[in-house]
């Protein structure tokens, strides 16, 4: 079902010591949809869903679910379900019991125990239905919460951090399968992660948070290709965007205050102190106008990535074939016009530069 | 290895005999007549009787100065009614509280869990005087209600400080989980937090239990002889012809019975639920 958030806050404390988790948050979620909140830990995301299932009040704003105010409702009349990093399991019942118990008894007997068989085996939990959580791994009891979550019927599904404790190919695999259940079933579904891989896989869309502010909310792609702002250019994507200052001269750009960067296709917004933003995996070695020095050259098994020492700072890039620069020798580099990024230096905001017609 | 298992055991036998010791006598006496016990030089042998108890039992005493009423049964009585409901009504209070003390920030909060704690280390000598005049007012005096009231000074803080730290210890997720499956905010606290935190809250009322079960001098000063509970009624054996040893110790045998038990048979939730809930900061 949908879900909307207009100018949503919270504020905990009051006065100077206030703290404000999250600030005038708006976001709209379509039906059927996967949305991820990313932020490194601290940024507002489990406050804001901790809002939206009504663990907490909201200090300002609303939330709407299914086209019902559900801010000032209590979490059992709100119809989400949720899967706690936490587990959250029932220390006395069975992992199947835990399952099942949000299921209505109306189902009857047969049928939930039918739907618990079904996502235990989704979720590779069938051998463990019977134990109780307390003797179970974490990330054994990681998936039981996870299954308690998606087998329940609810509005929205809020899932926070749901497959932190799992192994790296166990991850893989289920988030392909939770993805793939989500998406059969037409749910709604608000995933909490730090883990940007885990977002790009899963959602649909992605709000990046930092500080309590909703920093971007877009599509994964779009969010690589066209970032909002240096917070985001230098969060998503691994390894991080290079940044390098610009600065002005006259109608010359100069990179790192010597160095003049010739741009025909762009005509940048005059009068302001810029930054320069590069992905490693777009800057070209072996060719163009820039040299720097190699710090490290490391072969990943498919992947070079070299460290690059121009103009006092470390420029990473990426390659797909192996470089043959060894550390201390020089290496030129280079990049096309449109894979470059311009931010304003002191807003940190993307500045899209004019086309000039070719 | 088996010099030091028989040293460990020798130490331990020691430990043990010192401690032990006063109760033993006390049980050995509890069988004998007060010429036995006052016999010089003493004995090791006796004739164990079952007359002590008898006369506890029964309410009558007959000695050589003459025959006295014991009322120990009834003091008994009142000792199980006011330590019990004492314990009840401050289980009835302090649960909730210290839920709240654990799970909400709220203004002063950290002030009056302060404070109610500050109530366990107030002396009750402090607090008699007034508190008796008071209580003329209000007619409390002698009351069964009086008496229970004043006990939560001892039971009260205790419970609300041990079991608030069991509820500090288990996560609040369940019960969201709990809430969020449907539930109200009630019905998590009843089937989830309370049942979570039963270790903590079962030794906090052994604990306070036996606090006021050995409490003395709130009774002694605020309630007339009926509404005495064993601490109290145990004056009654020092007598204008001499003190009563025998019954005394058959007393101390039946009023530390009850707590006795309840020690032994809890014991493994008061060593556990002690150490989590109250140590742990």
């Amino acid at each position: 079902m949908s879900l909307v958030l207009e100018h949503v806050s919270k504020t905990y404390g009051v006065g100077a010591s206030a703290v404000h988790a999250v600030r005038d948050v708006s976001l709209a979620i379509a039906p059927g949809e996967i949305v991820a909140l990313l932020g490194s830990s601290g940024c507002g995301k489990t406050s804001t869903l901790r809002m939206i299932a009504g663990f907490e009040r909201v200090s300002a704003g609303g939330i709407t679910l299914a086209g019902r105010r559900i801010d000032t409702l209590a979490p059992a009349a709100r119809r989400v379900a949720m899967a706690f990093e936490g587990y959250a399991l029932y220390p006395p019942l069975s992992v199947g019991e835990n399952i099942g118990f949000g299921l209505s008894r109306r189902l009857g007997r047969t049928e939930i125990a039918k739907r618990v068989r079904e996502i235990a085996e989704l979720l590779d939990i069938s051998d463990i239905l019977s134990r109780r959580p307390s003797g179970l791994s974490g990330g054994q009891q990681q998936r039981a919460s996870l299954a308690r979550a998606l087998a329940r019927e609810a509005d929205l599904y809020l899932l926070d951090e749901p497959m932190g404790q799992l192994e790296p190919q166990l991850r893989a695999i289920l988030r392909g399968r939770v993805k793939a259940l989500i998406k059969a079933r037409g749910l709604t579904a608000v995933l909490v992660t730090h883990d940007q891989t885990e977002a790009n896989a899963m959602a649909d869309r992605i709000a990046v948070m930092e500080a309590g502010v909703l920093q971007q909310f877009c599509p994964p792609a779009q969010m690589r290709e066209q970032p909002a702002n240096l917070f985001v250019a230098t969060f998503i994507g691994e390894p991080p965007m290079n940044v390098l200052p610009l600065e002005r001269d006259g109608n010359r750009v100069l990179l790192a205050g010597t160095i003049p960067l010739s741009l025909h296709s762009i005509r940048l917004p005059i009068a302001r102190t810029l930054v320069l933003g590069l992905r490693p995996h777009r800057i070209k070695l072996g060719e163009g106008p820039l040299t720097g020095v190699v710090s490290s050259n490391q072969w990943l098994g498919d992947q070079a990535h070299v460290a690059i020492r121009f103009a006092d700072r470390l420029v990473v890039a990426v390659s797909q074939a192996k470089v043959p620069h060894a550390a201390g020798e020089q290496i030129a580099f280079g990049f096309a016009e449109e894979d470059a990024h311009f931010f304003d230096a002191e807003t940190g905001d993307a500045l899209v530069g004019e086309r000039i017609p070719a | 290895m088996a010099i030091a298992k028989i040293l460990r055991a020798l130490a331990l036998s020691l430990v043990l005999a010192f401690f032990l010791f006063p109760i033993v006598w006390i049980l050995l006496m509890s069988f004998q007549t007060n010429e036995e016990i006052l016999r010089l030089p003493p004995s090791t042998f006796f004739r164990p009787t079952l007359g002590n108890y008898i006369a506890l039992i029964s309410g009558h005493l007959e000695t050589a100065a003459g025959e006295l009423d014991i009322t120990f049964l009834h003091n008994l009585w009142n000792s199980i009614l006011l330590s019990t409901s004492s314990v009840a009504l401050a289980l009835l209070l302090g649960v909730p509280a210290a839920y709240a003390f654990a799970r909400f920030r709220f203004r002063l909060g950290e002030d009056i869990a302060f404070t109610m704690l500050s109530f366990r280390f107030a002396p009750p000598l402090l607090v008699l005087l007034p508190l008796s005049l008071y209580f003329q007012d209000l007619g409390l005096n002698d009351t069964y209600l009086g008496l229970i009231w004043v006990y939560q000074l001892i039971c009260l803080p205790l419970i609300l400080w041990i079991v608030r730290g069991y509820f500090e210890d288990a996560s609040p997720d369940i019960e969201y989980a709990y809430r969020i499956d449907g539930h109200s905010w009630w019905r998590a606290f009843t089937r989830i937090a309370v049942p979570l935190a039963g270790p903590g809250i079962a030794a906090a009322g052994l604990l306070s239990f036996i606090f006021a079960w050995n409490n003395f001098v709130f009774a002694l000063i605020l309630a007339s002889a009926d509404k005495q509970p064993v601490t109290v009624g145990a004056l009654a054996f020092v007598t204008a012809s001499g003190i009563q040893y025998g019954q005394i110790a058959a007393a101390i045998v039946l009023s530390i019975l009850p707590t006795l038990a309840l020690a032994l048979y809890a014991q493994r939730w008061l060593v556990e639920g002690l150490s989590l809930g109250a140590v742990k900061g």
